[in-house]
Parts: structure tokens; C-alpha cells; sequence
């Protein structure tokens, strides 16, 4: 009798059942990967709260040079009237991939550093902004909550917390500098 | 009227189509209590009067839950911030809860139409009202949120079905699991950005297969003939939009889908016959038209040019309407 009940609700049972199943499909399709993503190398970035119009550069700029950061003169430019001189240069972190924490260190901090350029890390790393638009309007997260950086490797992807923090409306103010050794 | 003038003037509607076999057999039923009492003039129309009054008084209900919620939305559109937190609360959550209180109570089956209206004002109201709630004590209505609070609503409603067994609560239980559903797969998305739009399509055509297999599933409770037709009309909005989701999420998937979307389309007519839904045919002729018209746009305008493929399109067009229109008259009706 109960086998005929069962059977006989069996189109209800398989459509509540389906959209969950389907809900953990997906999440263990996304969460697996990442469990596989464990880069070895920290990183060095730069980070600049302006943008838009009021953005005019800065005087140095970080490059690696026989694995030590240097700061390197910018291009020459000709500022107007009502422009404001340009900052010597940007601020500059260390990101520890094993806590997922970001803090701001000073350029001899980073000089005493031992840096390979990017992007790719010795491991086969690479960090990259993601934009996800997967929303329906507002009410469910239109606004594109998963946008941010990633560290990647292949198809899979793993957020950074600390570095997505405050980029998600203008993606283009973080610059990856080098891997620590 | 004679007994041969009776079965005479059936036999005509029934060739008609205006009533079906179904709708004699459950007057039939419906009618077994009355079988003793003797038939006269005046017990014939006492009923259909009855049946009018009651009719117009459902009209009334329903116009009145309409006034309700225009009123609210004015209310909160016009003086949101002149009524306080307090009187946020009261119009959105206050007469959600109040409304499905309302519902609850009225439990006797002349209140079968007015415990539905207050059911329906209450569902409109209370994720209004959650939101007002989260927001005015400073939390977020984020995912995480909606989830819960479309989980702990499906629950309330699913509570007020196995109460009072309104039919209306079955979509009302149905849309607040899709919402906490759509939530979650956002939810989830969002801690991967690797993946593109297509989860969301794929994830509308799980919800419409879903939507489809509920509707086939409900049997509801048919104690009276107007119940059986709020069941029907219940399954027919589920296979209704069930159709509408997987046929638009599937039209939108490119590549090989372009290919497999045509069985899928066929299976929709094959299953509206089965089914005996009009909302499936009518959905899966016109998805059938739109993809018709874009496998021409896609592939064979470069080989006929625009003018013949217009001809080709108009063609389909009318085909595939007659096509359906056969179909529902023979196998739907």
C-alpha cells in the first residue's frame, strides 16, 4: 500500500527533488574544483582608491628587475592649470595566498623581496578579475555579487576576498606587480 | 421537459463540445446526496440562482483583494516615509498576517472563495513585509535572506494547505519554492563566476520540468465540481508556465541545442495531447514558430535570400497555426 502511495506521488517527489538536486549539482561542480586550488606563491599588488576623471597617473611605477621591485620613472606628463600634482606612486600590498589576508607594506618592505613577474605564477597561477552578471534583476543579486578577482588555474577559480573587497565598481584599479619566491 | 428532451438536448452539447463526458459523470456524483429528493420545478432553479449570487459575491471578493493591494501600494508608494516604521510594517507585514490569519479561519466551504483572496493578499504582502522588517533593523535582504524567508513562507503556506486544503496554496507554496530556488542557484553561482549564463537557463528548464511534474502530480481535493475546476485551472498554470520555462531557457541555448531543441519541441505537442493542455500546445507552436523562423534567420538566408526566406517563414507560420488549431480540436478540445 505505502509502495502504491510513493508510486503514485512519484511526479510530485521527482519535482520537488529535481531543483534540489540540481542546486547541489551545481554547487559541488563549483566547489570541487576549488578545492584543488592551492597556489604556494604570495603576490605583490597595487591599489588605487581614484578613478574616473580624477585619475592623472603617478610619478614612479613598480617593475621587477633581477627579481627585486624597483620603482621606475612614469611617462612625462603635462598636467593643466586646475590638475592636481600627481602622488610619487601607488600604494602597494602583499597578498598571503594560504590566510587569504592583504596588507599594505612600504616599498623597502618590498624590496627586500624576492619577485618573479607575472602573470603566471611558478606554479601555473594566474590572477584575473571575473565579472558575473548571474542575477535577474535586484532580487537576486543583480548587482553581480560573485564579480571580483580570482586566482585561477585552468577552468577553475577561487575567489580572493581581500583583494575583491572594494573593486567591484571600478575593476581596473588593481595591478598585479610580481610572485613572491 | 421530457426525459427523451432532457437526453436529446445533451446529446446535442455534448456533440457540440460545450460540456464533455467528464462534466456529466461528476453532476452525476455531485448530485447522489440530492438523488432522493424529489425533482421539481423549483428545486431546478433554486441552485442555478444560488450558483449566480455566489458568483457575484466572488466577483465582489476579488475586487475588494484587488482595491486592497492597489491601496497598499499607493499608500507605501505615497507617504512611505510619512507613515514611520511602525505603519511600514503594519500595511505590508501586519496585513499579510492578518490576511492569512483571515484565511485560515474561514474554513467551511462557502468561505471557499473569500479564504483564497485573503490567502492571495497575503502572499502579495509578506515579502514586502520581510523586506521592510530586514531593512528598517539595518540587515541586508540578500540571498541568504530571500532564502530563508521564501523557505520559512512555502512553509507557512504548505502549513495553511494541509489546514484548509485551498488550491490556491498549492502555487502559492509552488512560487515561493521557485523563489527560494532561483536564490539559491544565484547563491551559488556567485561563489563561481566561472560559470556562465547558461546555469541560469539550464536552471529555468529544471524549474519548468518541475513545474510540469507537480502540475501532474496534484490531485488536490475535489469534494465539489468548482474545486475540480480550481485543481484543473491550478495544473493548467503549472504546465502553463512550466512550458513557457523550459521552451524559452531551451530557445536561448546556442550550438548543438539549436538541434535538440526540435525534439524537445515535439515532445511538448506529444505531451500537451497527453496532458490535455491547451497552454502547452499553444506555448509549443509558437516556440515552434520562433525557432523556425530563426534556424531560417540563422542558416538558410545566405542560400535563399531574405524575400524567400520571409515566403519559407510565412508558410511555417500558417502550417504550424492550422497544425495546432487540428490538434487541439481533435485531441484537446
Amino acid at each position: 500500500m505505502k509502495k502504491e502511495t510513493l508510486l503514485g506521488n512519484l511526479p510530485l517527489l521527482l519535482g520537488i527533488a529535481l531543483p534540489i538536486l540540481f542546486v547541489i549539482s551545481i554547487s559541488l561542480a563549483i566547489y570541487l574544483p576549488t578545492l584543488s586550488i592551492k597556489p604556494a606563491h604570495d603576490f605583490l599588488y597595487t591599489q588605487d582608491s581614484r578613478s574616473g576623471y580624477s585619475y592623472n597617473g603617478y610619478q614612479n611605477e613598480y617593475h621587477i628587475e633581477s627579481g627585486k621591485v624597483t620603482l621606475v620613472p612614469s611617462e612625462a606628463r603635462t598636467l593643466g592649470a586646475n590638475e592636481s600634482p600627481r602622488p610619487s606612486a601607488p600604494r602597494l600590498y602583499y597578498y598571503n595566498t594560504s590566510t587569504n589576508a592583504a596588507r599594505e607594506i612600504s616599498y623597502e618592505e618590498a624590496q627586500a623581496l624576492s619577485v618573479i613577474s607575472g602573470p603566471t605564477s611558478p606554479d601555473g597561477y594566474l590572477v584575473e578579475y571575473r565579472y558575473n552578471s548571474s542575477g535577474i534583476f535586484d532580487l537576486f543579486g543583480g548587482n553581480g555579487d560573485g564579480s571580483g578577482y580570482y586566482v585561477t588555474k585552468g577552468g577553475a577559480g577561487k575567489k580572493l576576498p581581500a583583494l575583491s573587497a572594494g573593486t567591484d565598481s571600478y575593476r581596473g584599479n588593481v595591478a598585479i606587480i610580481g610572485w613572491i619566491k | 421537459m421530457e426525459k427523451l428532451q432532457v437526453m436529446s438536448f445533451i446529446q446535442s452539447q455534448l456533440d457540440a463540445g460545450t460540456i464533455t463526458n467528464s462534466d456529466i459523470l461528476s453532476i452525476a456524483t455531485g448530485s447522489v446526496a440530492q438523488a432522493a429528493m424529489p425533482v421539481t420545478t423549483t428545486s431546478t432553479v433554486a441552485p442555478q440562482i444560488g450558483h449566480s449570487q455566489r458568483n457575484l459575491v466572488n466577483i465582489f471578493y476579488v475586487i475588494g483583494a484587488i482595491i486592497i493591494l492597489t491601496g497598499v501600494i499607493i499608500l507605501v508608494s505615497q507617504h512611505w516615509k510619512g507613515i514611520g516604521f511602525p505603519g511600514r510594517v503594519l500595511v505590508t507585514a501586519g496585513i499579510a498576517i492578518g490576511s492569512y490569519v483571515a484565511g485560515l479561519m474561514l474554513r467551511s466551504p462557502s468561505s471557499r472563495v473569500l479564504s483564497q483572496v485573503f490567502f492571495t493578499i497575503s502572499v502579495a504582502l509578506a515579502p514586502l513585509g520581510a523586506y521592510v522588517i530586514l531593512t528598517e533593523n539595518g540587515m541586508s535582504f540578500g540571498l541568504v535572506e530571500q532564502i530563508i524567508i521564501a523557505v520559512g513562507l512555502t512553509m507557512l503556506f504548505a502549513f495553511a494547505w494541509l489546514i484548509t486544503r485551498r488550491n490556491v496554496l498549492t502555487l502559492f507554496v509552488v512560487f515561493n519554492l521557485t523563489w527560494a530556488y532561483y536564490a539559491a542557484v544565484i547563491k551559488v553561482l556567485n561563489n563561481g563566476a566561472a560559470f556562465g549564463s547558461d546555469i541560469l537557463s539550464w536552471a529555468t528548464i529544471i524549474a519548468g520540468i518541475a513545474y510540469i511534474l507537480v502540475g501532474y502530480g496534484y490531485k488536490g481535493i475535489s469534494n465539489e465540481i468548482s474545486e475540480d475546476r480550481e485543481r484543473r485551472s491550478v495544473q493548467t498554470i503549472l504546465y502553463g508556465l512550466g512550458t513557457l520555462a523550459v521552451l524559452s531557457a531551451g530557445f536561448s541555448l546556442n550550438g548543438i541545442w539549436d538541434l535538440v531543441y526540435i525534439p524537445v519541441l515535439f515532445a511538448a505537442f506529444y505531451l500537451s495531447v497527453f496532458l490535455r493542455s491547451r497552454a502547452m500546445l499553444i506555448f509549443a507552436a509558437i516556440f515552434l514558430i520562433a525557432h523556425l523562423v530563426y534556424l531560417t534567420s540563422k542558416y538558410f538566408v545566405d542560400v535563399t535570400g531574405w524575400p524567400i526566406a520571409l515566403i519559407i517563414c510565412g508558410f511555417i507560420v500558417i502550417g504550424i497555426g492550422y497544425g495546432s488549431l487540428y490538434v487541439m480540436k481533435k485531441y484537446i478540445k
